[in-house]
């Protein structure tokens, strides 16, 4: 009878694992990249000045860019905290929601007229994200412990000069 | 402020259809994927971050739903940045925001006040006299604060004299006011309230950004944080930037805290003496700031969301109201710890919210949320600190994620790069939650 018992009580706590392991499901990959808006912008693409455009880049690119954060071999002010909140399967699906959105950048590209009007808007968005994040890089405390495995030029304009 | 022209968001898949419910569609008759006839309406209660962050999610995951925002306000005030309105280096304007966005994309924006709601008709009451039938109704109506805490304190002292500058509009500009008449060598009194209230770094980042001001104007000025707690908020991080920028812990500090065992907890005001009273001293000050302790905005109250606490019970996968059905609790008014009372907070809480909403209107099944939340302080333009997190659902309540999170690493040693660098990551994230928001 007692062996009973415990079959029925080990079904019981098998069920209710299951029910839990279920209902922790993985979030869609718009679950978790909308949360990303606030820092990033609306699907990726950044009113600035800091925070990178992550719209339409490569899905490796954004994946390998995550994992190095959580992993902390790429150092950062903020990305190593956000990122090592997330498994692998979701930093897949995140990678895969920004790449496939359209980048406000290159919808400029593809219209010459726009980019005519506005000749410097682009090289200014571009060249001052791209140095924030080389400075995020170079200024972290633990950069020391990356294998640094192309030459940056360093002497590059402090972005935090240009006044946006 | 710059918007964006492309600010669509992707939906596919947003709401997914698990296959458990398909199981149970195929042997009940029902499909999943029918949409239900005749519109569903929703209606928000308070157009701040929550309650406008769900209206403008709810129309891009489901253009079928009639979406009506309920504001008595024509415009909204950011209340995170509004230090650095008081502070000297933020333009009002910069932070006040319209409702035109969101009624370019089918929102019915209605500006009045509600008094009421009706549960078992379903209908939102208005001061006006409309009666505003809904299917789900999001309540976001932020804090309301407790003025019968503080002995002398009411709604009339914090408009004219002594504000608490904790919404940001009309009483932002006065404290600013007021800081820029003092003279050099007065006293600011800031006092801060008890746990839980709005944005828990905040009166800290204002003492940070006073500071600011009164060290480049009015060096001889003093801040007294007079506080009814014995802990805050990046504690460490603020210390560590007060220390470094206004010689705080030295003989010498602009900035001085007096925490709730050492009498920093204020029990009255008096405005024509301009004197503060805690359990062991008085406090006279030239520029008061009295932060009381906060609750639920009132609407919660009124309809009965509150409980014990005076605060909002919901379940975290869809913000419904523990207490009455149907109605959804968003934003600070919510219990969603351990998530905290902040801007991220109320917009992340919004998607999910939404996303539930029309799960719910579609008989589809609650998605499996994910949460995040970042609260940036700005010590001075050139160093700023954060403290971040990610959430997720466990099944029965919201969780952090581990290993994610935490405050801004690098303590004292931290570059003046990396102190600067977060001052921008603040303003970015300011101006890209914004255009999430609003745009």
């Amino acid at each position: 009878m007692k062996k009973t018992i415990y079959t029925v009580q080990a079904l019981m706590m098998s069920a209710f694992m299951l029910s839990n392991y279920v209902q922790a499901a993985t979030p869609t990959a718009e679950s978790l990249a909308y949360t990303c808006f606030g820092c990033h912008g609306v699907n990726g693409n950044s009113q600035g000045p800091a925070t990178p455009s992550i719209a339409g880049l490569d899905k490796n690119y954004i994946a390998d860019t995550m994992q190095a954060f959580k992993t902390d071999k790429r150092p950062g002010t903020i990305m190593g905290r956000i990122a090592k909140g997330y498994s692998d399967e979701e930093i897949e699906l995140v990678a895969g929601f920004f790449a496939a959105q359209k980048s406000n950048t290159a919808a400029l590209i593809a219209e010459p007229k726009v980019v005519a009007s506005m000749p410097n808007k682009l090289d200014e968005t571009w060249n001052a994200q791209m140095q924030f994040a080389l400075l995020d890089y170079l200024s972290s405390d633990k950069k020391t412990s990356v294998e640094v495995t192309s030459q940056i030029d360093i002497q590059t304009t402090n972005p935090l000069e240009v006044k946006r | 402020m710059k918007k964006s022209h492309h600010n669509t968001v992707s939906r596919r898949n947003f709401i997914k259809i698990t296959g458990s419910s398909l199981v149970a569609g195929a042997l009940t008759g029902y499909s999943p994927f029918a949409i239900a006839t005749g519109a569903k309406n929703v209606v928000i209660v308070g157009g701040g971050v929550g309650g406008a962050t769900a209206a403008k999610y709810l129309t891009l995951l489901d253009s079928s739903i009639k979406v009506t925002l309920v504001e008595p306000n024509e415009a909204y005030y950011t209340c995170f940045m509004s230090n650095e309105v008081i502070g000297g280096n933020r333009d009002m304007s910069s932070i006040k925001f319209g409702y035109e966005g969101l009624a370019a994309r089918g929102v019915n924006v209605v500006h009045d006040t509600v008094t009421g709601i009706d549960p078992d008709k379903r209908m939102v009451l208005t001061a006006s006299g409309k009666s505003l039938p809904y299917d789900r109704c999001i309540m976001s109506p932020g804090v309301s604060m407790k003025y019968d805490t503080v002995d002398g304190y009411d709604e009339s002292v914090a408009a004219e004299k002594i504000p608490h500058a904790w919404k940001a509009g009309p009483q932002t500009e006065l404290l600013r006011a007021q800081l820029e008449a003092m003279k050099d060598g007065g006293t600011v009194a800031i006092a801060a309230p008890p746990n839980p209230f709005r944005c828990p770094p905040g009166p800290y980042e204002r003492a940070s950004q006073i500071a600011h001001y009164l060290t480049n104007n009015k060096p001889k000025s003093k801040i007294l944080i007079l506080d009814a707690k014995n802990k805050f908020s990046k504690q460490g991080l603020f210390v560590e930037g007060w220390s470094k920028h206004y010689g705080y812990g030295s003989d010498n500090s602009m900035i001085e805290w007096v925490n709730g065992d050492d009498g920093g907890k204020i029990e009255a005001v008096n405005p024509d003496t301009m004197t503060l009273t805690g359990d062991f001293d008085d406090f006279t000050a030239d520029v008061i700031n009295l932060i009381p302790a906060q609750t639920a905005g009132k609407i919660a109250h009124t309809v009965g969301l509150t409980n014990d606490s005076g605060w909002c019970p919901i379940v975290g996968n869809s913000f419904e109201s523990t207490i009455i059905p149907n109605v959804h609790v968003i934003g600070d008014a919510s219990v969603a710890s351990p998530m905290p009372k902040s801007g991220y907070s109320a917009n992340s809480e919004a998607k999910v919210c939404a996303a539930a909403v029309v799960a719910l209107l579609n008989n589809g099944e609650i998605p499996q949320p994910s949460y995040v939340n970042t609260c940036y302080s700005v010590i001075t333009p050139e160093d700023g600190i954060s403290v971040a997190m990610v959430y997720g659902w466990d099944g029965e309540k919201i969780v952090k994620r581990e290993g994610s999170g935490g405050l801004t690493p690098g303590g004292e040693n931290r570059s003046d790069a990396n102190r600067a660098l977060e001052v921008q990551y603040a303003h970015s994230w300011f101006n890209n939650i914004t255009n999430d928001i609003f745009g």
